[in-house]
Formats: C-alpha cells, structure tokens, sequence
C-alpha cells in the first residue's frame, strides 16, 4: 500500500469517526433544547405562547435570517462539542434564529381571539420557535372591496400578499403584528370562525442547525483530504463525496432559511363563505324544512 | 233577506272596497307604492315586487311546535349565518300593526359578487310564525328603504 493511500483511508476512518461522535453530540443538544420549557399548548389551537427570543447561533451567517425584533436576553444553546473540530466553540451566541412574536398583553389577547398567553417559555429564558397561523371564516358580503382591506391591511403592516381569489386570500405579516392582524381582519366584516393555531419547532430547527454544523465539518475534512489526494481515483471518490455533502449543506440552509421565515412571518388565511359542513357538526339542521328556503335566492326568484 | 242582514252585508262589501283600494292583500299588508304584487304564489302567501326587482315577500307557517319567538329567531339567525353565510349588519326589536313583538335581522350578501340586503322579520303567536322579507341589491334596498319600512309597519299578524 503506497503512503497516500494508507494516508486517505485513515482520513476516511477519521471522518467516520467525526460522524459518530457528531451523531451522539445531536442528541445531547436536543435532549438540552427538551429541556427548555415549551409553552403549554403550544402546538394546539388555541394555545399562545410568546416571549422573545431563541437560541444561539452562529450558522447564521448570511443565508439565516436576522431575529425580528432584537432578543432582550439571549439564551444559549448548548452545541455539542466534536471532537477533533477546534474550530468550533461548545457554546455559541444568538443570531440568525427568528423571534417568536412579541408578547401582547392578556387582557388584549383574550378579548380577541381567546387566546392565553403565557409566561412559560420567558420565565425559563428561553423561547420556543413558534410559527403562527390563523384562518378567519366571514360571512360573503362586500367580498371585493374586505378582499382589498385585508391586502392593505398587510401591507400596512410590512407584510405582503400570498394568494387571492374570488373569495379567499392569505397574507402574511411579521409576527409581532399577528395579533393586530388578526383583530384587523375580524372588524372586517361578520366573523363567523375562527381558528389560531401556533406551531413549535424550536426543536426542529436545532436538528437542522446541528446537522448543518457537523455536514460543514465534513465538508472541511473532504476538502483537505482531496488535497491531500495523490491518485485521480481517490481525487474522483473524495470529489463525489464533497459534492453530496455540498448538497446537503445547501439543503439544509434552505430548509433553515423556510423554517426562519415561516417563524418570523405569520400566515393569516381569509375565507369568504358559509361554513363547511364539517364545522356544523354541533348545528344540525333542524328539522323544519321552510328554514331551508329563506334567502335572497328564493325570495328573488318570481 | 233582512234589511239588517243587507245593510251588514253592504258595510263587509265596504270595508273590503276599501282595503282594495288601499292595496290590502289576503295578508296584513299593504302593497307600497311603485311596488305590485304578484299572483300565484306557491311558497308565499304575498310577494311583491318592485319595477327594478326589489322584493318584499311574506308566508305565515303554522306553529305546530308551539315555539317562541326567541327559538325562531335563533334558529332563522343561525341558518342564515352559519349554513348560508349571510353577514349579520343589524338586529331590531320590533311590533307587528296588531302589536305582535318580532325581530328583524338585516342581512348582508353577495349574489352574483354584487352586494346585496336581506332583511327578514318574524313575529311569533302560539298559532303562526309569520315572516316578512325584503330582498335586492344594496342600492335597491337603501333607495327604497321608505317604502320597506312603511309595508313592515302596516303588517300585521293576525
């Protein structure tokens, strides 16, 4: 066996040693990212969590998207160490992870949407990731001109327009003006449902950062083992291999750019029609048949 | 024939003429001017009609279930809401001409993406649910909101 041979196979012993150690470092940073305190219900209807902001990081870089409004005391969160990766610190700052939406007060919150909020996730200093969304059901009257309100209204508020049609339109707005969204929208016409819901994915998003982190680690080592190649083959096989975690990496970059997004923007869906019968389960209808016939249609049909 | 008997009979034939004139129908109520009501009706026991097509319609439905009024006016507010989407704008108290107490809903909804108004009242006795609609477009409704508001106030229920 020539020298660099022997010297590529254990740089490849090496990386799958890296590998190893980085998989047992993922889950001890999630099983520390578990055991921050989630807000109660928040992954239900219903269940509001808020407080500023998440986590670490230093990933951030470019592509990660800057925390909405600037986190009054950034927890940590702890990253597992790799061994044999003196460039990477055990502990790492904020930045880059979107904020939760700002806390409103309960007596505003419960009056408009019955929301609770909950001090949860601040009182332990740290916040989960939560990514809101709310679809308003109203009553079908002056459709064209609320579907324009509710277009200004997001634009009002630095936000920005998803979809519309003839009788539905989602918006998107950041999230510390969800809630006045929301209350905005209601006023539009006859709310008729509505249904808030808040989405955790602190841990989710910790899984993607680590993975992230350890695939750039290999990345690193690729490159200094293809330096290192004396043979075309090997060059060939560390190239091929580079390339796939190059592709990793821009994958999880983009599934971390999405996630950040969705947190720091929440979606506010506006349906213009009458119920579907799926929500009028607990109205049945009552068995008198003329209430069938009352209406505009049948009243104008001469 | 008596002549008692005459003179009554010529007093009912009367008070019919007059009613006639006044643009009575078989129900308590008295057809707006500009508007002319229509024969045959089948679902309605009166219809009229402005020349634009504004509506005014009412039926009077047994109340076999002995309901009160706040149970009709749930369960016409609900249907129209809920199951119909109709956009709820106001709700009044009011009396039918022969002091029955109702409720009438003004109801909002596009038709054909124009807007339009819909208003319903129900007065309740233990023997009739009695309904008065009106129905058109938003112009419609508000350009003749006098003549609605005057055919509701001379209905009356019994």
């Amino acid at each position: 066996m020539t020298k660099s041979g022997w010297g590529l196979r254990s740089g490849v012993l090496g990386l799958l040693l890296v590998a190893l150690a980085c998989s047992r470092g993922q889950a001890d940073a999630r099983s520390a990212v578990a055991a921050a305190p989630q807000a109660p219900g928040a992954t239900q209807a219903y269940g509001y969590a808020y407080e500023n902001d998440p986590q670490n990081e230093s990933m951030a870089e470019d592509e990660m998207p800057a925390p909405a409004p600037p986190p009054p005391a950034p927890p940590a969160l702890v990253m597992a160490p790799i061994p044999g990766s003196p460039t990477l610190p055990e502990t790492e700052s904020a930045a880059g992870i979107p904020a939760a939406p700002s806390r409103t007060t309960g007596a505003d919150t419960a009056s408009a949407t019955g929301l609770v909020a909950t001090d949860a996730a601040g009182s332990a200093g740290k916040a989960p990731l939560l990514i809101y969304s709310a679809t308003l059901t109203l009553a079908v009257f002056g459709v064209e001109l609320a579907l324009d309100a509710v277009e200004r209204l997001a634009r009002e508020r630095r936000g920005y327009l998803v979809r519309r049609s003839d009788a539905s339109i989602t918006i998107r707005v950041p999230a510390e003006a969800f809630q006045e969204a929301l209350d905005g929208v209601g006023a539009l016409g006859d709310e008729l449902h509505r249904d808030v819901s808040a989405r955790d994915v602190t841990e989710e998003f910790a899984d993607l950062l680590i993975r992230l982190r350890n695939s750039e680690v290999v990345r690193q080592r690729l490159e200094v083992l293809l330096a290192r190649a004396a043979k075309v083959e090997e060059a060939l096989a560390v190239e091929r291999e580079l390339e796939r975690v190059t592709q990793d990496i821009e994958q999880l970059k983009g599934k971390l750019k999405l996630l950040g997004e969705l947190v720091r923007f929440s979606t506010i869906t506006v349906n213009f029609q009458p119920l579907p019968v799926e929500m009028l389960t607990r109205d049945r209808p009552l068995p008198f048949p003329w209430l069938e016939r009352l209406g505009l249609s049948h009243l104008l049909s001469l | 024939m008596s002549r008692s008997f005459e003179n009554r009979w010529n007093r009912l034939l009367g008070v019919g003429c007059v009613a006639l004139a006044l643009g009575c129908s078989r129900v308590g109520v008295v057809t707006p001017k500009g508007f002319v009501e229509l024969s045959e009706q089948e679902e309605y026991d009166y219809r009229a009609t402005s020349a634009d097509g504004l509506v005014i319609g009412v039926r009077e439905i047994d109340n076999e279930q002995r309901g009160e009024l706040d149970f009709w006016a749930r369960a016409i507010e609900n249907q129209l809401r809920r199951q119909g989407g109709y956009a709820l704008l106001e709700t009044r108290e009011i009396k039918s001409r022969d002091g029955v107490a109702g409720k009438q809903f003004r109801f909002g909804h596009d038709e054909e993406r124009a807007p339009h108004l819909y208003y319903i009242a129900v007065f309740v006795t233990p023997a009739t649910i009695a309904l008065f609609e009106v129905g058109g477009t938003k112009e419609l409704v508000t350009q003749h909101a006098a003549e609605v508001d005057a055919a509701l106030a001379s209905f009356s229920v019994d």
